[in-house]
C-alpha cells in the first residue's frame, strides 16, 4: 500500500516541473508516471476499519444521532465496491484528462472570454472538447482494469457481489479451467468491443 | 494568467478538492493510525492505548505466515522486472521515433497487452505453463505476467516522453561531431532521465501490487500481495495494519530518494549554469 501516499507526493511534486524547466521533454508526461504507481492492490482492507459494523463512519454516524443503527449497507455491498473503485482508479482518468488539458492553447481561452463568452460556456465548448481525448484514454484504462479484477469485489463485495471476473477466479480455484477459460474468451470479447468503440473516437498514439 | 479576483464557484470547488483529498488520502491514513493499537486492541477503532507492539510481532516468525520470504520475493521479482521494463521501454520508444514496418501492428499488440483483462492473462500464462510442462514460478511465469502489464505503460510514457522530445538537441549533438551512440548517451539520457527515474519506479510498484496477474502463474511460492491477501481472510490482529504502515514507510523512503535524486541532479544543471549567446 506503500505507493498510495508517495504517489500523492510526486502528483503534487511533478507538475510543478513544466514551469520550471518548460524546454525539457521530461516536463508534460511525468504527472503520466506517478499515477500509474497508484494501482494499490492491498489498498482495499482500509476500507474495512472505516466502513464496518463498527467501523469508522458508523461510529459517526451513530454518536452524531443521524441513523438509528449500524448501516450494513456501507460494507460489503455493491456500494463498497463501487466506493473502492473510485478510490483506485480515479487518477487513473484524471492523469490523461490532465495531460489533455495542458495541452490547450490559453490563447483559446482568452479568446473565447473576449468575445463574450462566460465560465460555463468557455468549460463547455472549449475546454471540455478539447479534454475529449484524455476522457476517452481515461475509460479506457479504467475498463481494462475494472473489467479484469476480482480483488476489489472479493475483498469489498464480501462474496455478495458477483463479477466476471470474480467468477472466474472461483472457477479456478475448483480446477474448473474449461468454463473458466470460455468465460475468459467472453469478457475478452466484451472488452476489446469496448475499446475498439473508444479507440475510434481517439488515436491514442497521437494524442500521448 | 492574469490575476482576477476568485469567483464564488471557486471556493465551492475548492471545498470539493479537499473532500477528495480526504477520500484518497483517508483510508491509508487510518491503517497507519490502526498500526499503533495497543497490545489488546482490535482491528477496528476505538484505539485500545497506544504502542508499537504489532510492529514487533512483525519480526516474530511464527505470528505471520511466510511474510518475509514472500516479502523478498517480491522485492527481488520488482527489481528485475523494473530493470526491465525501463531498458526496453527506453529502447521501443527510440524505435517508435521512427516509422518502421509494423510498427502501427506493434502498437496495437502493445494496447492490446494492456487492456487484456488481467485474469485473463494469468489464466493464460498459466495454462500455458501447464500444457507445456514447466514449473510456474515466480522468476519464470510471473515474471512474464508482470511484463505484460508494466511493458505497455513503460512504453506508453517513452512515446509521450518523445513526442515532446525537441529533436534540435541531438542534431546539435550531431553537428558538433557526436556518434549515436554518444548522442544518447551524453544528450538523450540526461534529458530524459527524470522520465526514466519515473518509469523505472511505476514499473517497481506494479509489479510489487500486482495480484491478479500473478495468482495463477506464481507457482508455489506466493508474493507479498498474495500472501497478504490470504492473510487478510483469516486476520484476526493489527498486525496486517503494521506490515501495511511498514511497507508504506519503505516505499515512501524509496520515493523520496529517487525525488531528492531529481532535485541534485536539477541543482547541479543549475549551478552550471547557461552559456547561451556566449559564443564569440
Amino acid at each position: 500500500m506503500g505507493d498510495y501516499v508517495c504517489t500523492r507526493f510526486l502528483h503534487r511534486l511533478f507538475p510543478c516541473v513544466p514551469a520550471a524547466q518548460p524546454n525539457l521533454a521530461n516536463s508534460a508526461p511525468a504527472p503520466l508516471l506517478d499515477t500509474i504507481l497508484d494501482l494499490d492492490r492491498n489498498s482495499h482492507d482500509p476500507w474495512i476499519p472505516l466502513l464496518g459494523r463498527n467501523g469508522l463512519v458508523n461510529r459517526s454516524l451513530l454518536g452524531i444521532g443521524v441513523v438509528e443503527g449500524p448501516q450494513e449497507w456501507l460494507l460489503y455491498s455493491e456500494f463498497a465496491v463501487i466506493l473502492g473503485y473510485v478510490h483506485l482508479y480515479t487518477l487513473m482518468m484524471i492523469v490523461p484528462i490532465f495531460n489533455s488539458m495542458t495541452r490547450i492553447d490559453r490563447s483559446l481561452i482568452e479568446a473565447a472570454s473576449d468575445a463574450g463568452a462566460s465560465t460555463l460556456q468557455v468549460l463547455w465548448t472549449v475546454i471540455l472538447p478539447l479534454s475529449k481525448t484524455g476522457i476517452a484514454i481515461g475509460s479506457i484504462f479504467v475498463i481494462a482494469m475494472v473489467m479484469g479484477d476480482f480483488v476489489t469485489v472479493d475483498v469489498l463485495g464480501g462474496g455478495q457481489v458477483a463479477s466476471v471476473g470474480k467468477q472466474i477466479a472461483t472457477q479456478l480455484s475448483y480446477l474448473q479451467f474449461p468454463p473458466a477459460a470460455a468465460n475468459a474468451m467472453i469478457l475478452l470479447l466484451a472488452v476489446i468491443a469496448m475499446i475498439a468503440l473508444l479507440v475510434r473516437v481517439v488515436d491514442i498514439r497521437k494524442e500521448l | 494568467m492574469r490575476a482576477a479576483a476568485r469567483p464564488p464557484i471557486f471556493y465551492g470547488l475548492a471545498v470539493l478538492f479537499g473532500l477528495f483529498v480526504v477520500f484518497l488520502y483517508g483510508p491509508i491514513a487510518t491503517i497507519v493510525v490502526l498500526a499503533f493499537q495497543g497490545p489488546e486492541g482490535g482491528l477496528v477503532f476505538p484505539m485500545n492505548g497506544v504502542s508499537v507492539h504489532w510492529f514487533g510481532e512483525l519480526f516474530r516468525p511464527q505470528s505471520i505466515g511466510d511474510i518475509w520470504g514472500a516479502f523478498d520475493r517480491s522485492t527481488a521479482l520488482g527489481a528485475i522486472v523494473m530493470v526491465a521494463t525501463v531498458l526496453f521501454s527506453f529502447l521501443a520508444g527510440l524505435a517508435f521515433r521512427r516509422r518502421f514496418p509494423g510498427a502501427t501492428a506493434l502498437f496495437y499488440v502493445v494496447i492490446a497487452s494492456l487492456v487484456m483483462p488481467s485474469v485473463v492473462v494469468s489464466l493464460g500464462i498459466g495454462a500455458m505453463f501447464e500444457m507445456l510442462g514447466i514449473e510456474r514460478a515466480w522468476y519464470s511465469s510471473a515474471l512474464g505476467a508482470h511484463l505484460t502489464w508494466t511493458l505497455p505503460f513503460g512504453l506508453l510514457i517513452m512515446l509521450a516522453v518523445f513526442n515532446r522530445f525537441n529533436p534540435a538537441y541531438e542534431e546539435a549533438a550531431r553537428d558538433l561531431g557526436a556518434r549515436g551512440s554518444q548522442t544518447i548517451r551524453y544528450v538523450v539520457v540526461p534529458i530524459i532521465a527524470p522520465s526514466l527515474v519515473g518509469v523505472a519506479l511505476f514499473g517497481f510498484t506494479l509489479s510489487y501490487d500486482e495480484i491478479a496477474r500473478t495468482s495463477q502463474s506464481v507457482g508455489a511460492l506466493n508474493t507479498l500481495p498474495l500472501e497478504l491477501e490470504a492473510m487478510q481472510t483469516n486476520a484476526t490482529t493489527p498486525v496486517i495494519y503494521a506490515l501495511g504502515a511498514m511497507t508504506t514507510g519503505l516505499s515512501l523512503l524509496v520515493i523520496g530518494a529517487c525525488l531528492l535524486g531529481v532535485i541534485a541532479v536539477r541543482r547541479r544543471r543549475e549551478s552550471f549554469g547557461s552559456d547561451a549567446g556566449q559564443a564569440v
